[in-house]
């Protein structure tokens, strides 16, 4: 006991350590762990139950050849680019129409974040129901009402399936970034816009001038936790079009699931997933400097 | 003093009996995918066997279909097994290679299976290198439904009630569609990227005698033929006979509300459509369009996984429930499904259900797809291939090259 104490003077850090071990076990088994054991898996070739065999780096030489795995990550990649701006401007807008004084205000609340709760089986059957080309609800409506002819087909060309796919997503997960926005509108003092009203300021400047700024910190906020909820896509994809017109919106991690569990190649699938790790750790470390820098 | 005495004679009586009863009654661990209406049918078979059987009690686990394999080949692997579990027969290959299932040929003769009752057909997709791995339960290969009233408009219905296919099966669709009130003359499963596309494929390359898209390790796809049930297909869909891009309810709907007088999907649907009212549907197998009769289908079957420390009672009792389950086939047929068992599909209970005779010949025609672990990289592949080809991004002959090197490079990975 006395050492420990003694020891615990020279290094405080022992005194946290019984406070910290329950959760570093499980952080270090269910979190660090896996990712060594996935280096270690992609170095070899692997099914699903068992180790055929050490390939050194012959998975990743694979993969920086295979179209395959260029064609999806660039799915990701652009589902990253079109959603990111259209959630984060979508959530901006719509916490804005439901921050006005005006009559329904909860009911706007409610009607945007409601989506959020819904499972993304759900979302997607939905949205399947809403697209599907013959018997679809917008191609209904679209041809007894609007006198559209043709049958559009919503999820078999890539345009109209990533329009599909992101718009899904949208209506979906924006009520989340409408809560963090009006968190942050609810924290702007009144006292700015009574200040601006008796200088004669109008709505807009308002607008432009006190409440864009106010929110800036927030965005970057809402606008990382975007970035990393898009780069994981998949399950709206993998339910709502399949990855298709052929594979045309498939993202990286369909493939990465397809490679891992349907073709039984555990190997080449760590691989990618080790990959795609790198590349979320030297976005999120972008990002870590941007922020910094902005903040000096 | 005599009173406590009973007591304790009664309370060991009661211990010793029931510690008995325990000693006998063996469970057994049992896993399968099926879910919606089979799922129901499976567990009444199980509730049945085990009302029947003192000595053997089946547990059931049933787990999600998209992630069943994943969780029978871990799980067998670690040595977490089931005793017994449900596999594709296109599936048994592939675990047996993998060693996690064990052949069953002695075994289940020594529970009183006898091999010979089985439809060969299905049996021989069990078998591999001379030894059976796999009950066979059931097969469910694609069929032809259509409806009555609307072939009877066009003039299409025999007085039996069948479909008159006097020339070729397309003849038959553009009468259809140029004199019945019908939408579309047929619909399939058509999403793109669906493996509704392989599966009539499939059917239609094995008409025309394609040999197995991969055998020993090396790829055996016979591209002419491949190529010419592509370009069967495409011009199915080219002139509208059967909607392109329809969701697999979609396309199932479409015929039941009358907007497509055919239907060509497995045979699971009977249930549902027996269950549509105002439908008058009839079932064939599907029709011959080249050379044979061949049609994809798969098949339900029990394994026994591969456990460490062998039970043969274990084992013994699994193969006792699944000779009862293929034994009491038609418990099972009312999921629409064709039992695998000849003494069965004789049995009056079976005779007398509706459709089912119809498409019972069927079974004789499936060709399984199994290619062992690479079947279902060939399934994705072919269907990725075709959807590109229906939407015009490329030629059959370029979706083949794209199939077989993709096999490939699946092979040497």
């Amino acid at each position: 006991m006395n050492l420990y104490n003694r020891l615990a003077k020279k290094y405080p850090f022992l005194k946290a350590l019984p406070f910290l071990l329950p959760f570093a076990l499980v952080y270090v088994i269910f979190l660090i762990f896996p990712i060594f054991r996935g280096f270690w898996m992609s170095l070899h070739r692997w099914t699903m139950v068992r180790n055929m065999g050490f390939v050194g780096l012959d998975n990743y030489l694979y993969m920086i050849k295979d179209p395959a795995f260029w064609e999806s990550l660039g799915n990701t990649l652009m589902f990253v680019l079109l959603s990111t701006p259209t959630i984060v401007i979508g959530g901006l807008v719509l916490a804005l129409l439901a921050n006005q004084k005006i009559k329904g205000q909860l009911f706007l609340k409610i009607a945007f974040f409601l989506p959020y709760v819904l499972s993304v089986a759900v979302i997607s059957s939905i949205m399947v129901y809403f697209f599907q080309p013959h018997s679809g609800l917008l191609n209904g409506i679209l041809q007894s009402y609007f006198g559209v002819e043709e049958t559009i087909f919503w999820l078999g060309e890539a345009n109209l399936a990533w329009f599909v796919i992101v718009f899904a997503t949208l209506w979906w997960t924006v009520g989340f970034n409408m809560v963090l926005y009006l968190a942050a509108l609810q924290d702007i003092p009144e006292s700015f816009y009574e200040a601006a009203e008796v200088d004669g300021a109008t709505k807009l400047q308002q607008l432009l001038y006190i409440t864009l700024p106010s929110l800036k910190p927030i965005t970057w906020v809402v606008t990382l936790l975007q970035i990393i909820f898009s780069f994981k896509i998949f399950s709206q994809v993998w339910l709502i079009t399949g990855g298709g017109p052929g594979t045309e919106t498939r993202p990286i991690v369909q493939y990465i699931y397809e490679t891992s569990f349907k073709q039984n190649s555990m190997g080449y699938g760590a691989a990618m997933a080790f990959a795609f790790f790198i590349i979320l750790v030297i976005v999120s470390m972008i990002q870590i400097y941007l922020r910094n820098r902005k903040e000096v | 003093m005599k009173k406590a005495l009973f007591l304790v004679v009664l309370v060991a009586v009661m211990v010793g009996l029931t510690s008995n009863v325990m000693a006998e009654a063996v469970t057994v661990e049992y896993w399968n995918l099926f879910g919606g209406g089979d799922a129901e049918f499976m567990d009444a078979i199980v509730e049945e066997f085990n009302a029947a059987h003192d000595d053997i009690n089946v547990d059931v686990t049933r787990l999600e279909w998209e992630e069943y394999y994943t969780k029978l080949k871990t799980a067998t692997a670690s040595g977490n097994g089931p005793d017994i579990a449900i596999s594709h027969v296109t599936r048994v290959k592939e675990l047996a290679d993998e060693g996690l299932v064990v052949p069953i040929d002695e075994l289940g003769e020594s529970v009183g299976i006898n091999w010979d009752e089985y439809n060969s057909n299905i049996l021989n997709g069990a078998e591999i290198d001379g030894q059976v791995y796999a009950v066979p339960l059931d097969t469910h290969p694609l069929v032809y439904y259509y409806n009555k009233d609307l072939l009877a408009e066009a003039d299409l219905l025999a007085e039996d009630g069948t479909p008159k296919i006097e020339g070729s099966f397309k003849d038959f669709l553009a009468k259809l569609q140029a004199d019945s009130s019908a939408k579309y003359p047929m619909t399939n499963w058509t999403k793109l990227t669906a493996e509704g596309h392989y599966r009539v494929w499939w059917s239609l390359y094995n008409q025309l005698d394609g040999s197995p898209v991969v055998s020993d390790g090396e790829v055996t796809l016979d591209k002419a033929k491949a190529v010419e049930a592509i370009n069967y297909m495409k011009d199915l869909y080219n002139k509208e006979y059967s909607p392109l891009h329809s969701e697999y309810m979609e396309n199932v709907n479409l015929f039941r509300n009358g907007e497509a007088a055919s239907l060509l999907t497995g045979v699971w649907i009977t249930g549902t459509l027996e269950a549509t009212e105002g439908l008058d549907f009839g079932v064939i197998p599907m029709p011959q369009v080249f050379d044979n009769q061949s049609v994809w289908g798969d098949s339900h079957t029990l394994v026994i996984p591969y456990a460490r420390n062998e039970d043969e009672e274990k084992q013994k009792a699994a193969l006792t429930f699944a000779k009862w389950a293929t034994d009491h086939g038609e418990l099972w047929a009312k999921a629409g499904h064709i039992p695998s068992k000849t003494t069965v599909t004789e049995k009056e209970e079976f005779k007398n259900m509706p459709y089912r005779m119809d498409y019972v010949k069927a079974a004789d025609y499936v060709t399984f797809d199994s290619a062992g672990s690479y079947t279902w990289g060939i399934r994705t592949e072919m269907a990725t291939a075709l959807s590109k080809v229906w939407n015009d991004q490329i030629t059959a002959e370029e979706a083949v090259d794209e199939v077989v090197t993709a096999v490939e490079r699946l092979i040497s990975r």
